[in-house]
């Protein structure tokens, strides 16, 4: 925990003030188009329509919990990541960090505003400049964001954080490439964490790191949120994996969150048929049960898109009927504080009273 | 099964692994013999244009008529040349003369250079359309004739003429770096600190730059060659430094004047100025086959 | 492939049969060991996976199945005997004929595997033109036919269309086909769904068994995953380290591991339950070629380890009831497999709650 001497010494402007339990990361309406507006042409004045990979996403994240953003690839969840800490363009939609509105804050203001939400990179092995020792890398989060520190606090709050991440203070010496992939990876959440932040932003953390080792992360991670109280956004594509790591699922499709609630819920009973999907194709590592399991698969994609207004996941839906080709479906509410964007759940048909399907 | 974390304990070693394309390749670089016998030959001239003039056994800007065209010998030992002036003595200046004047017009080129190849291919946009549209055009004159008429406008002097050359090579540059630049830019680490907060000149001065050196030092290894056969061919005409302050174009265009009284002089100068060359692009070769070679594991 | 018992009552020669494969690279002077003393065996119509995460040196195994170290700066020793003729000696033009028309292969980067500059009809047909000789309008339609078989729509239409025109599953689709073309008796996978979405990853597997079985080709399955593993493995051979540390039939492997690497990545497993905070790990990380600890390789994130025993001198192998196992202590020690009980989200309940 944070001495009270050094947060005093912080404070620029825009701090978020953090209740328990509150909302403390808020995006609404959330759209990132690649490639449109005027970015292009003679002298940049010809506008093009982009690619929209991210539709009108709201999510919520509440101070200490962990929510995980799961998709396949196409859904949009990096770029929503991304678009978090401006390395995607936000076409429309508005982010919230405490009372701090950052789609409103630009330039400098923005910049000290990340300073309570950093990022953790999937790949390991280029994330980190590889022409700066660890203690610098470690160091550079300081230097920017907490400017009045001395050298000698600076330090030691880098020493303190390499070791609370499981490395030894004398990695600080070393360059990135003497380490393995659990080790940087470690070493970027070290980094990270060096401010403070009251987010932390992670980006498939294990996906490219030994089965054996993705434990080591994710168990540090989560001692990392008992001790600081730091929440987690992370994205993942392996829906069995998160259901280890998070409070909450959002699970996104083209685009769209198409279903999110509590994690052990969402996985128990799934609402939305691409959840569904994405489970029934998660290979259980168990034989027996494995063979045993009905083979259902989804469709591929069909590279002729619908056209819209209709839900996204029609072609593919073994649910789909009339009205999902005429209508885009809006979030209903299927349970306490859970969503599902689909027909099957609009007024009307009510699965509440339905509940879980008695397990096996 | 095993501990709670199942972190290794502090004194766990972690493993080396491969080396990364921009760090250590001045290690490897120094493995190479090509590249160590020509940053030999360049530490020798370097050397001989500090140290030499000082141990000139003559004085290299006046002589004696009598002694004019004289065969090597009788205490000047690499002959006279045609006003009766030592020509070791005069080497000795010139090579000081030469090489720094080269240095001059290379560091004028990448001071402009740089920034703007860093600026245009960071931030991209209207800025970099823009200033590409300049860099290109200023790249479709013939290098000689625009340092001519460069110095033409300046007035003929040593200084001048190595401003020409610093200006007409900047473009290179321009390119070269900008296209690392671009290059960089996506790099994964790069992304990772704009978003962490860091500031733009962060950015480029901190992350960029250090790790686009590698070709910029080929780069510039490559256009002291170049600065210096410009030089030469400047003072050849006579737009560069001026007499009798010897460069080595300036002796050898003199010397040029008598090639059938006197061959030798001619052949010496321009074997000085053709192994300098060689040595500065056989040392860039040589850094730059070392980048982005990987030790392997 | 329906799981089925391993047979004993085998004919003498399994298809393929590997003995004592050794690969190390040599580089300027330095040789570094990458796969040590691997033996193993697929019977015909089988399907064998083997598992292993980076550095175990199960991806350059199959390269030298392959023959794709050939004239890189890898030196191969021991055998490779498919069909009874050893692969290492065969020459270049001999090898050819083997790979393509009896072995087929199916890698992980659909997009670097398929030519760009060819229709993907084309790339199917030229296998069938080379390996079966036939003619070329002959060697199209059965290419048409093939990509219609891998689930390809408008087959005959998409045959005429280049590889960067498919999505990642339907490349991986159009390099089954190319492998299958002429139904070898080998298809040697490596890692071919790693990259895929896991959606289309259960497609392609359930494809891939599913043509295995019309044709009656034997599967070398190179894979990390054990789900993977789980859902189409007859056999299994775990690698550590470049050595084989285990091998079992699928479901004794899993039920009761011998080696405490296998016990240790099933219980790591993320399909399994465990307790938020205290995921089952391996302590330490993998090593890596070069750095291999004298002794068990393995010893030094072992629980099970011990001075003397487990640190001093490689250690063989030895056979069990169903396989073989590397280990020195593998009889005294009782390692858990993974619970029989169906974790919830496996459960299927119709989405809609009717």
């Amino acid at each position: 925990m944070a001495s009270p001497k050094r947060r005093a010494e912080t404070a620029p402007a825009h701090r978020p003030s953090a209740d328990a339990g509150t909302d403390l990361l808020v995006i609404e309406g959330l759209d990132v188009v690649y490639g449109g507006g005027g970015g292009g042409g003679v002298f940049g004045l010809s506008p093009r329509t982009g690619f929209r990979a991210v539709a009108g996403v709201d999510l919520a994240l509440r101070r200490g919990e962990s929510v995980a953003i799961v998709g396949e690839s196409g859904s949009g969840k990096t770029s929503l990541l991304q678009a978090l800490v401006g390395l995607a363009p936000v076409a429309a939609g508005r982010v919230r960090l405490g009372d701090v509105e950052l789609t409103r804050l630009r330039g400098r203001d923005v910049r000290r505003a990340r300073r309570d939400m950093q990022f953790v990179f999937q790949d390991p092995y280029s994330s980190l400049d590889p022409s700066m020792r660890i203690g610098q890398l470690l160091d550079e989060p300081l230097r920017v964001h907490l400017r009045s520190w001395s050298r000698a606090q600076r330090e030691e709050r880098v020493r303190e954080v390499i070791e609370s991440v499981g490395l030894a203070t004398s990695v600080l010496g070393r360059y990135p490439n003497e380490f393995s992939g659990g080790q940087r990876q470690r070493i970027a959440i070290a980094r990270a964490l060096t401010v403070e932040p009251k987010v932390l932003l992670l980006d498939e953390p294990v996906s490219a790191l030994d089965g054996s080792t993705q434990g080591q992360v994710l168990n540090l991670l989560h001692d990392i949120q008992q001790r600081t109280g730091v929440a987690y956004l992370m994205v993942a594509h392996d829906l069995p994996l998160v259901r280890l790591f998070a409070d909450r699922i959002a699970v996104m499709y083209q685009g769209r969150v198409v279903e999110s609630g509590p994690a052990a819920a969402l996985m128990a009973a799934p609402r939305h048929p691409y959840t569904r999907s994405l489970l029934d194709a998660s290979p259980l590592p168990n034989p027996t049960v494995q063979r045993a399991r009905p083979r259902v698969t989804l469709p591929d994609e069909t590279s002729d898109a619908p056209t819209p207004p209709c839900c996204a996941f029609a072609p593919r839906c073994p649910e789909r009927f009339d009205r999902c080709d005429a209508e885009a479906p809006a979030a209903y509410p299927v349970g306490p504080d859970r969503l599902a964007r689909c027909f099957l759940h609009a007024e009307g048909t009510d699965a509440l009273e339905a509940s879980d399907a008695p397990h096996a | 099964m095993s501990q709670a974390t199942g972190l290794p304990g502090p004194t766990a070693m972690p493993p080396p692994r491969r080396a990364s394309p921009s760090r250590g390749f001045l290690r490897r670089a120094v493995t190479q013999p090509r590249v160590v016998a020509s940053a030999a030959a360049l530490l020798v001239l370097v050397l001989v244009a500090v140290v030499g003039p000082h141990v000139a056994p003559h004085d290299p800007l006046s002589g004696e008529l009598s002694r004019a065209f004289q065969p090597p010998g009788d205490g000047y030992l690499l002959g006279g040349d045609d006003l009766g002036r030592d020509i070791l003595s005069r080497l000795l200046l010139a090579t000081r003369i030469s090489l720094l004047a080269a240095f001059q017009a290379v560091l004028i080129a990448f001071a402009v250079g740089v920034p703007v190849g860093l600026l245009s291919g960071y931030f991209g946009g209207l800025l970099d359309s823009v200033l590409m549209k300049f860099n290109d055009a200023a790249m479709s004159f013939p290098a000689l004739i625009l340092a001519i008429v460069i110095v033409g406008i300046l007035g003929p002097s040593l200084t001048n003429a190595m401003v020409a050359i610093g200006a007409v090579y900047a473009p290179r540059v321009v390119r070269v770096v900008r296209g690392s630049t671009l290059a960089a830019r996506e790099e994964l680490y790069v992304k990772s600190a704009q978003a962490m907060g860091c500031a733009h000149s962060r950015v480029i001065l901190r992350h960029i730059l250090p790790n686009i050196l590698s070709p910029l030092i080929v780069q510039a290894s490559i256009m002291m060659g170049l600065a210096i056969l410009a030089e030469a061919s400047l003072s050849f005409l006579g737009l560069g430094v001026k007499p009798p302050t010897p460069s080595w174009g300036q002796m050898l265009g003199r010397s040029f004047q008598y090639l059938y009284r006197d061959p030798f002089s001619v052949v010496l100068v321009g074997a000085v100025i053709s192994v300098t060359v060689l040595c500065f692009n056989v040392f860039g070769d040589g850094i730059r086959d070392s980048v982005g070679r990987e030790v392997p594991k | 492939m329906t799981p089925s018992p391993a047979e004993n009552a085998q004919p003498d020669l399994p298809l393929l049969r590997t003995e004592s494969l050794s690969v190390s690279f040599v580089n300027r002077g330095t040789r570094t060991a990458v796969v040590s003393d691997v033996s193993f065996d697929v019977a015909a119509g089988e399907c064998l996976a083997i598992v292993g995460e980076s550095g175990s040196g199960k991806s350059v195994t199959a390269k030298a199945i392959l023959g794709l170290l050939r004239g890189t700066n890898a030196d191969v020793s021991g055998r490779i005997l498919f069909a009874g003729r050893d692969l290492l000696r065969l020459s270049g033009r001999a090898l050819d004929r083997v790979r393509g028309a009896e072995i087929g292969a199916v890698f992980q980067e659909p997009m670097t595997s398929l030519n760009p500059s060819f229709t993907v009809g084309n790339q199917v047909a030229e296998s069938a033109r080379r390996h079966l000789g036939m003619g070329r309008r002959e060697a199209w339609d059965r290419a048409v036919e093939m990509l219609d078989r891998v689930g390809i729509a408008n087959a005959r239409q998409r045959a005429k269309a280049y590889p960067h025109e498919f999505s990642g599953g339907m490349r991986q689709r159009v390099m089954l086909a190319a492998a299958l073309v002429t139904e070898p008796r080998l298809l040697v996978a490596d890692e071919p769904t790693t990259a895929l979405d896991v959606t289309i990853q259960a497609r392609v597997l359930n494809l891939t068994r599913q043509l295995c079985d019309e044709m009656g080709s034997a599967a070398l399955f190179i894979t990390h995953d054990l789900g993977v593993v789980a859902d189409i493995a007859d056999r299994v051979h775990v690698m550590y380290a470049g050595e084989m540390v285990e091998s079992a039939t699928v479901y004794d492997l899993f039920e009761s591991p011998r080696h405490p690497y296998t016990a240790g990545l099933l219980s790591c497993s993320p399909g399994l339950d465990a307790e938020r905070g205290h995921l089952p790990v391996i302590r330490g990380s993998v090593p890596q070629p070069g750095e291999w600890p004298d002794g068990c390789r393995f010893h030094p994130r072992c629980p099970h380890a011990v001075e003397v025993v487990c640190t001093e001198g490689p250690v063989a192998i030895e056979a069990t009831a169903t396989g073989s196992v590397r280990c020195r202590r593998h009889a005294e020690l009782r390692l858990d497999g993974v619970q029989s009980e169906v974790p919830v989200w496996a459960v299927r309940t119709p989405a809609g709650g009717h």
